[in-house]
C-alpha cells in the first residue's frame, strides 16, 4: 500500500481515478467487443455479454487469444496473462522439459498471436548470461522471470537507465556524484577496485527508489526492494532483476502466480471422456485404449510422485544441467568481479528462500471492473 | 471442255475401303474400271465438301480428296470429247457434268511402231479417225512400256496416260505443250525430269515410283494436284513456287520431319500418311490449308505438331495411328488448341466434344493469364521421346537450384536480421543450408509407396548429415533433442550424387498404367522466362505426388489439374518456401486435392506453433512430415506433442514417419490439454462463439441446447468430444489482417464513445460536486430570508400586496 498512501480514492479527481484503475480501457474494449459480437450474430444480448465480459475480467481470464496492445495495456493484463500462461502449459513444467526462448514464445504466441519476440528475449536476459541466449529454461525460472520481465517492464526500463549512468560515472571517478545523496568516498573505493561490475546496492536502492511512487506504470513495492537491495553491498543489473523475480514478496504482490513452491502442484491433466472416446476410436488394438480409463486411478496415484518432483530443485535435478551451469559461469565471475560477498545467484537464492517480509498486497486491479 | 469432264473418280469397286486410306499406295490392287456415274452436279464443289456429297451409283462411299491418285486411276477414254476450248479453271476437273458409258477400251487403235532414228523407242500413232474423236487424250495404259515412246502428231494432247507401266525416266514430251494432265501412276522413274516444257500442265500424277527427291519442277507454275505417294522421298522440297497448287499428296514416303511448306498459298489438302513424321513445321504457313493427314506416323507430342494450333484453316485433321493419340486427353487437346476442326481423325466433330475443350480452353486460358506463366508443359512420358525428356529434366533441375538458391538467399538476409537475436542460429542455418543433399531435389518415384519409403530415407539421410555437420560444430548444437538417428555416417554426400544420376532412368520407363486410371504426370514451371536462369519455381505431379519448388509453385493450387489427377494426388511435398505463403493456400488443398493424405514440408521455414494451427484447413491428414531441414520447429521439444495436440480431430497416424502411438496422444493431450479447457470453461461463451466459424457455431449452439437437455439424462460423451475439439478452436492461424483493421475501427468508434460519455459524466459530476458544495449557504439564505419575512408579519404582507397590485 505504501506506494498509492498519499492518494485514497476520495482526494483523486475523477480522470485520475479513471486513469489509475484503467477503468476506460475496459469500458472502451467491452464496447468495441460488443460491437463484434453483434457483426457476428446481430441477435445477441448486450447485458448478457457485458456481463460476461466483466465476469471474465474479474476473474483474468479475459486475455486468451487477445492482441499484443490490449494485453500489455494495464497490469491488470499483464498479470492475467502471466496467469494465464501459467495455468495452460503447467503442465509441461510438470513435465520438466527445458524449452528454449524460441519455443518459449511458441507456446505465447498461441495465447497471443502478435505477442512480440522481444519481450521474451528479456526474459531470457534476466535467467541467462547475454552470450547464451540459446540455452534451455526451465519452466518455473521461465515463469517468474516472465512475470518480472512483463509486469514492470517499463520500471526495468527505468533501472537500467539507472543502472547504465550509474555505472558510467563509476568509470570516471572525476565526477562520482550521481546520486545526490550518495555517499561518495565508498563508491570512489570500490570503483578503483572494480569498475564496472555492479553498483553499490545502498546507492542504487536510493537511485531507484523515486521510481517507485509512479502511477503510470506499476513498481515493485518498496519493501520488497529494500529487503533485495539492502542485504547486499553490491549488485549488478541483471542481479537484481533475478532477485525480483525470485522475492515471493514481490510475487505475492502482483498477486497471481502461486509461490514458487507451488508453482507446479495443482490438478494432474484432465483426461476427458470425450479424449478417452477418441482413443478408443483411434487405437482400439492397442491396449492403451480401453485402459485409458483404468489408467485414470494410476495416474492419479502417480500423482504424488509428481508432486515430489514439483519441488523445483527436484524438478531442475534431471534435466537442468545447461541452465544450471549458465548460472554457475555467472556466478563465479561475478565473485571474482566483485571480491567480496556480491549478490551472486547463488547468494540471491539463499536470500529469496530465507527472508519474506511480505508486503501488503495492493488490491488495485481488484477494484477495476466495478 | 473440261469443266464437264466426269475426271473425278467415283469409285472402283476394289477401292470400296476406307476414306483417306491410302492402301493403292502400294499399288498391288488389282484395279478395275468400273464406271461410274457423276451426279448431275454442275457447280464447283468446295475441295473439303467433296467427301460428304459423293454418292456412286453402285454404293455410297465418301471419296476422300487424300485420295488424290486416284485421279491415276481415271480412264481418260471415258471422258467425253466435247472439251476443246480447254477452259483450265481450277474446279473445272473435278465438277464432271455428264459421263459417257465407254463404248470401246481405250488404246486399241493406237499403233505402236519403232523410230527409224532412236531404234529401242517405240513410236506411237493413232488413226486418224481416232486421234480426231479423241484429239485431247491418250491413254496407254499397262502397255509394258519401259520408256516414253514418242508421240507422233499428237500436240493437242491434254491428258496423258501411261499407268502400269515400266518406265524409268520421264521424256519425249516437249512437244505436248498443252498437256495438263499427266499420269504416270506406277512405274519405275527415279527421278523426275523432262517436265520442263509442260508448262500448262495442271495435274501431275507420279504415285508409286522410286523417286528419292522433289525436283525438276520449277516450269510447272500452274500445278493443281501433285501426287508424289508411294515413292522413297525424305525431304519436303522445291515445291515453294508452286502457287496454285491446291492438292498435295506424299502418303507413303519417308519424310520424318515437314517443313518447306513456305509459298504453297493454294494448298487446300495435304496427305503425309505413313510416313515417319516426328515434328511438323510450317503448316500455319499455309493460308488455305483446310485438310491435313497425319496418320501412321511417328508424333508422339503435342509440342512437335504446335505449329497445327496456328493455322486457321484446318477444318479437318487425322493424326490417328501416332502415339500421340494414346494420351489420356489427347482428344481434347487437339480440340482445345484447333477449335475450328469439324473433323477429327475422320470423325465428325460433336458440338459437346467442342464444348468440353472449350471449357478447358478457357480455363487454360485464365490460368495462364492468371499465372503469368510462360511455359506449359504437358506430355504423357509414356510417348515422351528420349530428347524432349531430357530436356524437360534439364529444365526441372534448373528450376529447382534457382528455387533452392533464392531460398538460401531469404534465408540470408533472415540470417543477419536474426544474427544479434540468437547467435547460434546462424551457424544452425548453416548447417541447414550447406548440408541439402541432392536428393532433396530429386522428387520421389511414382510408386506411392516406394515414394513412402524413398522419403524416410532420405529423412534419415538428411539427419545424418546434419549431425555429421553438427558435430563438426560445437557440440552444443549436437545435442538438439530428436537428431539422434542413425549412426552411419559415412560420407553422406557422396552418397547422394550416384543418387541422383540414378535417379534419371527409374523416373523415365513408364510402368505405365499399373493402377487404375493411370499415372499422371505434369510439370508446371514459373518464371518470368522459360529459358535460361529466370526459371525458378516449379510444380511436379507425378503419379499420386504433387511436389512444389519455389514459393510462385502455390500457384498451382489454383490451376486446374483435372478431376482424375488431382483426385490421384494423395501427397503434397513443398520446397524451399516459406510457410508464411503456404499457409494462405493451405485451405485450397481441401477443394482441389481431397484425396491428400500426406503433407511434406521441407524447407519451409515451419517456426512457430502457430504455423501448425494453420493445418486445421485440412480435410484430411494421415501423415505429416516437417523434415528438420529448414524448419526451426523441428528443434523445440514439443513440437510433437503439439502437432498431436492440435490436429488431433485427423487422427494422424505418422509424423515424420514415426507412428504415432495411443501414449503419444495421450501424453499430448496432458501437456496442452489445459489450453482446450481453458478456453472451454473460462472464456465468455460469446467471445468462444466468435472464436469458431459459422458452421462450427450452429453446431456448437445446437449442441449447448442438447447438452442441457442430456445432463439431465446424464450421458455427456459425444459433446464432449466435440467440445474438446472446440476447445481448440481458439488457436488458429492468422493471416489476413483485414479483420484486424476492422476492429481498429470499432476501436476508434468505443474510444470516441466512451470518451464522450466520461466527458459528460465527469462534468455532470463536477456540476453535483459544485451544488453540494454551495447548497449549505443557499439553504442557510433560504431560511434567514423567511424567518426576517416572518418576524414582521405586516410589512411582509403589506410589501407582497404592493406586488400584487403592481402586476
Amino acid at each position: 500500500m505504501s506506494v498509492y498512501t498519499n492518494e485514497d480514492r476520495f482526494s483523486m479527481t475523477a480522470e485520475r481515478y479513471l486513469a489509475k484503475h484503467h477503468v476506460l480501457v475496459y469500458i472502451e474494449d467491452s464496447i468495441s467487443q460488443l460491437l463484434e459480437n453483434r457483426d457476428e450474430n446481430p441477435k445477441i444480448n448486450p447485458v448478457k455479454i457485458l456481463s460476461e465480459y466483466f465476469t471474465a475480467l474479474r476473474d483474468g481470464n479475459h486475455t486468451m487469444f487477445r492482441e499484443y496492445t490490449f494485453i500489455h495495456q494495464t497490469p491488470h493484463n499483464r498479470a492475467s496473462f502471466v496467469k494465464l500462461f501459467w495455468k495452460c502449459y503447467r503442465q509441461i513444467g510438470k513435465k520438466g522439459d527445458l524449452l528454449s526462448i524460441q519455443e518459449y514464445h511458441s507456446l505465447i504466441t498461441l495465447l497471443c498471436s502478435d505477442f512480440p519476440f522481444e519481450i521474451v528475449q528479456k526474459t531470457a536476459r534476466i535467467i541467462l548470461l547475454d552470450d547464451a541466449l540459446d540455452c534451455l529454461i526451465s519452466f518455473t525460472d521461465f515463469i517468474y522471470a516472465f512475470q518480472t520481465q512483463f509486469y514492470y517492464e517499463e520500471f526495468l526500463d527505468k533501472c537500467l537507465e539507472m543502472y547504465q549512468s550509474m555505472i558510467q560515472t563509476q568509470s570516471s571517478p572525476r565526477n562520482p556524484v550521481v546520486v545526490p545523496s550518495g555517499t561518495d568516498d565508498s563508491k570512489i573505493h570500490m570503483s578503483s577496485h572494480h569498475p564496472g561490475d555492479g553498483v553499490d546496492a545502498m546507492q542504487y536502492f536510493r537511485a531507484v527508489y523515486p521510481l517507485c511512487d509512479r502511477v503510470n506504470y506499476s513498481t515493485p513495492p518498496t519493501e520488497a526492494l529494500k529487503e533485495i537491495l539492502f542485504n547486499v553491498p553490491r549488485v549488478s543489473f541483471y542481479g537484481f532483476l533475478m532477485a525480483i523475480a525470485k522475492s515471493d514478496a514481490i510475487n505475492e504482490h502482483i498477486g497471481r502466480l502461486p509461490p514458487k513452491s507451488e508453482i507446479l502442484e495443482g490438478p494432474e491433466a484432465e483426461i476427458t471422456s470425450g479424449l478417452r472416446q477418441f482413443m478408443r476410436e483411434h487405437f482400439p488394438e492397442s491396449e492403451i485404449g480401453p485402459s485409458v480409463s483404468k489408467s485414470r486411478p494410476s495416474s492419479e496415484s502417480s500423482g504424488p510422485v509428481d508432486m515430489n518432483n514439483s519441488n523445483p530443485v527436484a524438478v531442475k535435478a534431471p534435466a537442468a544441467p545447461r541452465s544450471r551451469s549458465v548460472s554457475r559461469t555467472r556466478a563465479p565471475a561475478r565473485l571474482a568481479g566483485t571480491g567480496q560477498s556480491s549478490l551472486t545467484s547463488r547468494h540471491r537464492k539463499r536470500v529469496v528462500s530465507s527472508d519474506e517480509s511480505t508486503d501488503d498486497s495492493d488490491d488495485d486491479d481488484d477494484t477495476d471492473d466495478d | 471442255m473440261l469443266k464437264k469432264l466426269p475426271l473425278r473418280p467415283r469409285t472402283a469397286p476394289t477401292r470400296v475401303t476406307r476414306l483417306g486410306d491410302d492402301h493403292m499406295a502400294e499399288g498391288n490392287v488389282p484395279f478395275y474400271v468400273v464406271w461410274v456415274r457423276c451426279m448431275p452436279n454442275t457447280e464447283k464443289i468446295p475441295i473439303h465438301y467433296r467427301s460428304s456429297t459423293k454418292r456412286t451409283q453402285q454404293q455410297i462411299v465418301p471419296v476422300s480428296a487424300a485420295n488424290v491418285h486416284d485421279l491415276s486411276h481415271v480412264p481418260v477414254e471415258l471422258i467425253t470429247g466435247d472439251d476443246e476450248d480447254g477452259r483450265t479453271s481450277r474446279g473445272s476437273l473435278f465438277s464432271p457434268k455428264q459421263t459417257k458409258p465407254p463404248t470401246f477400251l481405250p488404246g486399241d487403235r493406237v499403233i505402236f511402231a519403232e523410230s527409224p532414228s532412236a531404234p529401242g523407242i517405240p513410236v506411237v500413232y493413232r488413226t486418224p479417225e481416232e486421234r480426231s474423236s479423241n484429239p485431247d487424250r491418250l491413254n496407254l495404259d499397262r502397255r509394258k512400256l519401259t520408256v516414253c515412246p514418242i508421240l507422233e502428231g499428237e500436240e493437242q494432247l491434254r491428258l496423258l496416260n501411261y499407268q502400269h507401266n515400266g518406265i524409268q525416266k520421264i521424256q519425249h514430251l516437249a512437244a505436248l505443250k498443252r498437256l495438263i494432265f499427266l499420269d504416270l501412276y506406277d512405274n519405275q522413274i527415279e527421278e523426275i525430269s523432262g517436265l520442263s516444257s509442260l508448262r500448262s500442265l495442271r495435274v501431275l500424277m507420279l504415285g508409286k515410283n522410286r523417286l528419292q527427291r522433289i525436283e525438276n519442277l520449277e516450269s510447272l507454275v500452274k500445278l493443281d494436284v501433285l501426287d508424289l505417294h508411294g515413292n522413297q522421298i525424305a525431304c519436303i522440297e522445291n515445291l515453294n513456287h508452286l502457287t496454285e497448287l491446291r492438292v498435295l499428296n506424299l502418303a507413303g514416303n519417308a519424310i520424318s520431319y515437314v517443313n518447306g511448306l513456305k509459298g504453297m498459298d493454294a494448298l487446300a489438302e495435304l496427305n503425309l500418311r505413313r510416313n515417319k513424321i516426328r515434328t511438323v513445321e510450317e503448316v500455319d504457313t499455309l493460308p488455305s490449308l483446310q485438310r491435313l493427314f497425319l496418320s501412321y506416323n511417328d508424333i508422339s507430342s503435342f509440342e512437335d505438331i504446335q505449329c497445327l494450333g496456328d493455322s486457321t484453316s484446318l477444318s479437318e485433321i487425322s493424326l490417328d495411328g501416332n502415339p500421340l493419340t494414346q494420351e489420356q486427353y489427347y482428344k481434347q487437346i487437339v480440340l482445345r488448341h484447333m477449335q475450328q476442326l469439324k473433323q477429327l481423325d475422320m470423325k465428325r466433330v460433336t458440338e459437346e466434344e467442342r464444348r468440353i475443350a472449350l471449357v478447358m480452353a478457357r480455363k487454360e486460358e485464365e490460368k495462364r493469364k492468371e499465372m503469368n506463366k510462360l511455359s506449359v508443359m504437358k506430355g504423357s512420358f509414356a510417348i515422351g521421346t528420349h530428347l524432349t525428356y531430357t530436356n524437360d529434366w534439364e529444365k526441372r533441375r534448373l528450376a529447382i537450384n534457382n528455387a533452392k538458391r533464392q531460398w538460401e538467399v531469404m534465408q540470408g538476409s533472415l540470417i543477419q536480421k536474426t544474427s544479434k537475436m540468437t547467435r547460434q542460429t546462424p551457424d544452425l542455418y548453416a548447417n541447414h543450408i550447406g548440408s541439402i543433399p541432392n536428393s532433396e531435389v530429386v522428387s520421389p518415384d511414382q510408386d506411392g509407396e516406394s515414394s513412402s519409403r524413398d522419403e524416410s530415407e532420405s529423412v534419415t539421410r538428411l539427419d545424418n548429415i546434419h549431425l555429421l555437420m553438427s558435430s563438426k560444430q560445437s557440440s552444443r548444437a549436437n545435442s538438439r533433442p530428436g537428431s539422434a538417428h542413425s549412426l552411419s555416417l559415412d560420407g553422406g554426400d557422396t552418397r547422394e550424387r550416384p543418387r541422383t544420376a540414378s535417379m534419371m532412368p527409374t523416373r523415365r520407363p513408364p510402368p505405365a498404367e499399373s493402377k487404375p486410371g493411370g499415372l499422371y504426370k505434369e510439370t508446371m514451371m514459373f518464371g518470368n522466362d522459360d529459358k535460361g536462369t529466370n526459371l525458378n519455381n516449379l510444380a511436379d505431379l507425378e503419379g499420386d505426388t504433387l511436389t512444389l519448388y519455389g514459393a510462385q509453385s502455390l500457384e498451382a493450387l489454383d490451376r486446374n489439374w483435372g478431376i482424375q489427377a488431382a483426385g490421384a494426388v494423395l501427397t503434397i511435398v513443398f520446397n524451399f518456401i516459406d510457410f508464411e505463403f503456404i499457409g494462405k493456400h493451405l485451405h485450397k488443398i481441401r477443394t482441389r486435392f481431397p484425396a491428400t493424405q500426406t503433407i511434406v514440408f521441407s524447407s519451409t521455414n515451419i517456426h512457430s506453433f502457430q504455423q501448425i494451427n494453420a493445418l486445421t484447413s485440412l480435410r484430411r491428414l494421415d501423415n505429416l512430415t516437417i523434415n528438420l531441414e529448414g524448419n526451426n520447429i523441428t528443434r523445440y521439444t514439443l513440437w510433437r506433442s503439439y502437432i498431436l495436440f492440435r490436429l488431433a480431430h485427423f487422427a494422424l497416424k505418422k509424423i515424420n514417419n514415426v507412428e504415432v502411438t495411443a501414449s503419444d496422444v495421450l501424453a499430448a493431450e496432458k501437456l496442452f490439454g489445459a489450453i482446450s479447457h481453458m478456453t472451454t470453461s473460462q472464456l465468455p461463451q460469446s467471445r468462444l462463439l466468435s472464436l469458431l466459424g459459422e458452421t462450427r457455431r450452429k453446431q456448437l449452439l445446437t449442441m449447448s441446447e442438447e447438452k442441457s437437455r442430456k445432463v439431465l439424462d446424464g450421458s455427456l460423451k459425444l459433446d464432449k468430444t466435440q467440445g474438446d475439439f472446440v476447445g481448440r478452436a481458439g488457436l488458429t492461424y492468422q493471416v489476413d489482417p483485414s479483420k484486424s483493421q476492422d476492429a481498429q475501427g470499432k476501436k476508434t468508434f468505443a474510444r470516441s464513445y466512451v470518451n464522450e460519455m466520461t466527458k459528460e459524466a465527469i462534468f455532470t459530476d463536477r456540476k453535483r460536486n459544485e451544488l453540494i458544495k454551495i447548497w449549505p449557504q443557499i439553504f442557510y439564505e433560504m431560511v434567514y430570508s423567511s424567518i426576517s419575512d416572518m418576524s414582521d408579519s405586516q410589512t411582509y404582507m403589506k410589501k407582497c400586496l404592493e406586488d400584487l397590485e403592481k402586476t
